[in-house]
């Protein structure tokens, strides 16, 4: 029943207007062929003040410097990695709740 | 011919900005700090705020990912905050050492804006008494008292680091107790082997640095009291991993075979370089015997030229036969500091591997 509920829930987060948005103190780039995010400013204890994003992640980070809706980056990943709708939203979703458990990204 | 391990080709990931060689304490040991009467005598300058914020973009754009901002002491400069506020916004994983006495609230503020993700602050005792004898200045516990107080309230990673010399032997004890009495918060980097200087500086590693005998002395009764510490204590004895996996056979490391293809067998000059207060480019922060100069030439040139102008490693039949090599932790800088010659025999690491042979019979 949790599981089901939760399925809902992710559906009324794509179906909606909510958008999502990095928040400043990230800094993409890539460094040796590979894609790095990097915490500048008062985030520097967050994951030990940088990650190695994967070829998805990078996409979505990339995306995320401008404001987005769920269904504009699941949408992206669609095209980009050829997959299905529902599993480049169910993506997203699971990425989006990993940077909203560090408070990296502002939701309107 | 050897192929180069793609992820190991040689690029400048690691990076170190000498903001100055100037420092408030005058550390015996020193193998940096220059005084404004050599700074004269070398005709050499300081590089302006402008010219390392040009050059930390530059070295963003070449790909180095990590970048260390140290001197001397980087916060004597006026101009420290303009030049760190706007390093720390780039985008580099970044690193700054201090000796901790000249912090003020204003530093605090930019600290705070872009905390360094890294902070080394070095301790030379636990008594203005030491830093006299240690740094000419008793003055300097104090004043790394209050700068450390209010260091720690970033939230970067701390690392406290120390020296050991004759004079601060006697509070060797006293020093890491002090730094472990932060618990987890902070990390304790100690080290005990002090070079000649092989770049110009006004310290003297000759006159203070421990005698081989007592460098391997205290080296060996440190790491029996830490294995004594882990083995007693059930709860650190797991993180030594006493079950039969560690005891198995494991592949060479692929690092190994990777120091291969470095020209002096580690990162120097192949993913790491320094460039120094005066402005020059070396392989790494020891070794003044070449250089090139990015001020002048540009990063990308600087760095493509560096390893052209390295001298070649050939290592000495003396060494080569050597029956005490496996305790010999020389490299190509520590040759060059102590004999001024890459290629050098350094008599006092020859010593200092003898004296470990003896201890651990």
């Amino acid at each position: 029943m949790i599981y089901e509920v939760e399925q809902e829930m992710k559906k009324k987060i794509c179906t909606s207007m909510k958008t999502f948005q990095l928040k400043e103190g990230y800094i993409q780039r890539k460094v040796a062929d590979t894609e790095v995010l990097i915490s500048v400013g008062g985030n520097v204890a967050n994951f030990n003040g940088y990650i190695e994003l994967n070829s998805s992640a990078a996409l979505l980070i990339n995306l995320l410097k401008v404001s987005r809706t769920c269904e504009e980056l699941a949408h992206a990943l669609e095209e980009t990695f050829s997959i299905s709708h529902s599993r480049a939203e169910e993506d997203v979703l699971d990425f989006l709740k990993i940077l909203q458990a560090h408070d990296m990204v502002v939701v309107d | 011919m050897k192929q180069t391990p793609e992820h190991v080709k040689r690029m400048p990931i690691s990076g170190t900005f000498e903001l100055t060689g100037r420092c408030n304490l005058n550390c015996e040991m020193c193998y940096v700090h220059v005084d404004q009467q050599r700074i004269q005598k070398l005709g050499y300058r300081e590089r302006t705020a402008d010219e390392w914020i040009s050059m930390a973009q530059q070295i963003f754009d070449a790909g180095t990912f990590r970048l260390l901002l140290t001197g001397g002491e980087p916060m004597l400069r006026p101009d420290f905050c303009q030049i760190y506020e706007a390093i720390g916004k780039m985008g580099f994983y970044t690193t700054l050492y201090t000796n901790g006495t000249l912090v003020t609230p204003k530093m605090m503020d930019t600290l705070r804006k872009y905390p360094p993700h890294t902070l080394g602050i070095t301790i030379y005792g636990v008594s203005p008494d030491t830093y006299k004898k240690v740094c000419g200045n008793p003055d300097g516990y104090h004043m790394m008292m209050s700068g450390l107080k209010m260091l720690l309230t970033l939230p970067s990673h701390i690392e406290l680091r120390t020296t050991i010399v004759k004079d601060n032997l006697d509070e060797a004890d006293k020093i890491e107790k002090f730094i472990k009495s932060f618990g987890n918060r902070v990390t304790f980097n100690i080290n005990q082997t002090v070079f000649q200087s092989g770049r110009d500086s006004i310290g003297d590693a000759a006159k203070c640095r421990l005698s081989p005998q007592q460098n391997a002395a205290f080296y060996c009764n440190r790491y029996c009291r830490m294995v004594d510490e882990y083995v007693q204590n059930p709860e650190k004895r797991t993180e030594l991993r006493l079950n039969q996996e560690a005891h198995e056979p494991k592949e060479p490391a692929p690092q190994e075979a990777v120091m291969d293809h470095m020209p002096y067998g580690c990162h120097a000059g192949y993913q790491e370089y320094t460039i120094t207060w005066d402005g020059r480019m070396l392989p790494c922060t020891l070794f003044g015997g070449c250089f090139t100069e990015p001020f002048a030439e540009g990063f990308e040139q600087a760095w493509t030229r560096l390893e052209t102008v390295m001298p070649k490693l050939l290592l000495p039949e003396q060494c080569r036969q050597c029956s005490v090599q496996q305790f010999c932790g020389v490299c190509a800088a520590s040759r060059y500091c102590e004999t001024g010659d890459v290629n050098g025999i350094p008599e006092y690491f020859c010593q200092l591997a003898e004296a470990y042979t003896k201890l651990l019979k």
